[in-house]
């Protein structure tokens, strides 16, 4: 994702959170923007859900209970 | 959905957010040019407990620069700190308003650039006494609230999307550092231990500590949600922006209700009023934002030219919050532009106080009375309910905190010097006090003791109307007097 020398040492849980928190709000201002049922708005609404997806592994991955 | 059928618009203006965030930014100015003014001169003056000289010699003034560099005295710290009161005085009932047309722009900008430029001030010459990650970000807002225009011209977006960068940067830093610094975040049971051990605990902290187990997984939970989820969704449309503000400034007033952590709630609460659009409070309240005029144009190119600086500085922050070796509350250059921030990375398990004491005894012995110092905010007396102090910030305070996390003062420079003040019965250090037992002149001899607190179980508590149980752990300070300063046997004192 940050290619070259100062590319940080990314946890994967960082990758997901990251990953999915970009993929949400892209989601999100797709939903806005475009028309109801179009396939464009049909990407953004899946974009929001994998993005949720990816948020909720980055954390759940995490815990410890 | 489409999010023009709720009635909302996606995008939107920001009067009213540059109102909330200029009017509690002004607030916050305010205290920290009080406690300037209060605490500055007996922490880091002329001749405070790090005194101004170590400043000047241990820094150049392009790496921490300082009107104190060139006027280390503490008659200009008192103008410095007066004239800052005055002038957030002046930002807090919106004195740029009343000046007409052409020239509220101009005042604006130099009211505000003011204010920052004196802050800086005390920032970089204020040593350990101000080396929170708070003062960074009051710095960081505070110059971005220069460009926020004047009331009479629209807010300009890009710089309240720049004041939710800093957002983002505060909570998601501050969510990174916590999964990655301690494992009782990752099992859920920091919060058996944050309220008792935090640096200041409040009057309701003592309640919280004592919410069931299962409270405390489900809030730390919450506070993983929130600091890592929700960041994103500042810079999503409406209304998800401001619904994810409105969950900051939630999760917020719990901690405020719940610690005292001087303004750091309170800035970040500023922070999230700039995820409000004018849109989504006219469809909450009923407010209509005023017409504006459009920015002149320099002051357009102005904004963006600030933007991509602010942009080019946040490379740095940015990598570093997404690294495994993340370190927090760090600034990236002298003026503290963009920073990254964190808080509580790990948790304390047990909470340690230093209790300092004196005696008018010429010489100690067993039978010896020890009469004991009480601090504003730090418990010390087991009898007293922990006090509400935030957001103001007793610094003071807040390092015998972190001092008494060691066995010794060895990292903490400054608090031998603060036992010869309390010797020499100094007007300014006694000041910073809330209670001297020694009125009618200084003691003859002090010591610092170490103890562990705990606070009182509700059993406890009803039956002896204690707040905390304690018990000693060792000397911090074995007994020294004034005949002791500067001499050998002092230094052996502190050891």
């Amino acid at each position: 994702m940050f290619p070259g020398r100062d590319a940080p040492d990314m946890e994967r849980f960082v990758q997901y959170i990251l990953g999915g928190g970009i993929a949400l709000v892209g989601g999100l201002w797709v939903l806005a923007g475009v028309g109801r049922g179009t396939p464009v708005w049909a990407g953004g609404l899946v974009a929001v859900l994998l993005g949720s997806l990816g948020l909720a592994v980055g954390i759940g991955t995490e815990l410890a209970v | 959905m489409v999010l023009s059928e709720l009635g909302l618009p996606a995008g939107g203006s920001y009067w009213f957010a540059r109102f909330l965030v200029r009017r509690g930014l002004a607030l916050l100015y305010l205290l920290a040019f009080l406690v300037a003014a209060f605490q500055f001169r007996p922490l880091a003056g002329e001749d405070g407990l790090r005194p101004l000289r170590e400043y000047i010699e241990r820094a150049e003034f392009r790496e921490r620069p300082s009107l104190f560099y060139y006027v280390p005295s503490d008659r200009a710290i008192a103008v410095a700190a007066w004239a800052g009161v005055g002038l957030a005085a002046l930002a807090l009932v919106g004195a740029p308003a009343v000046v007409s047309a052409p020239f509220a722009l101009p005042a604006s900008m130099l009211l505000w650039f003011l204010l920052w430029a004196l802050y800086q001030s005390f920032v970089n010459a204020g040593g350990v006494f101000y080396g929170y990650g708070w003062e960074s970000m009051l710095l960081e807002v505070g110059f971005l609230a220069v460009f926020l225009g004047d009331p009479g011209t629209a807010a300009p977006g890009v710089v309240v999307w720049l004041l939710r960068w800093v957002l983002f940067r505060n909570m998601f830093g501050a969510g990174l550092i916590k999964l990655r610094g301690d494992d009782c975040w990752r099992e859920l049971t920091c919060m058996d231990y944050h309220y008792e051990t935090q640096p200041i605990p409040n009057p309701l902290s003592w309640y919280a500590h004592h919410l069931p187990d299962r409270f405390h997984r489900v809030e730390t939970l919450g506070n993983h949600v929130v600091e890592l989820a929700v960041p994103f969704l500042y810079f999503a449309p409406q209304p998800f922006a401001a619904i994810a503000g409105v969950a900051t400034i939630a999760f917020q007033g719990w901690l405020m209700l719940t610690g005292n952590f001087s303004w750091l709630n309170a800035l970040t609460i500023v922070l999230a009023f700039s995820t409000f659009s004018d849109g989504v409070l006219a469809g909450l309240a009923p407010v209509a934002a005023p017409a504006t005029a459009a920015a002149p144009l320099p002051f357009v190119v102005l904004v963006l030219l600030v933007a991509a600086l602010v942009l080019a500085l946040s490379v740095r922050p940015a990598l570093n919050t997404v690294s495994e070796t993340q370190v927090m509350n760090t600034s990236y250059d002298p003026i503290h532009l963009v920073n990254t921030y964190g808080a509580f990375g790990s948790i304390t398990r047990d909470r340690y106080e230093i209790v300092v004491q004196g005696t008018a005894d010429e010489t100690v012995g067993p039978d010896t009375e020890w009469r004991t110092y009480e601090f504003k905010g730090k418990p010390t007396d087991p009898d007293e309910r922990p006090g509400q102090v935030a957001p103001y910030h007793l610094r003071l305070d807040w390092q015998l905190w972190f001092a008494a996390m060691a066995p010794t003062p060895r990292r903490s420079p400054w608090f031998p010097r603060f036992l010869r003040k309390l010797l020499e019965g100094d007007e300014a250090t006694r000041s910073l006090l809330a209670h001297d037992p020694f009125p009618d002149g200084p003691p003859e001899h002090v010591r610092a003791v170490r103890y562990r607190y705990a606070f009182t179980s509700p059993a406890e508590r009803s039956e002896t109307g204690r707040w905390w149980s304690r018990e000693r752990v060792g000397t911090y300070v074995r007994p020294i007097s004034e005949g002791d300063l500067g001499s050998r046997r002092f230094g052996a004192g502190l050891r």
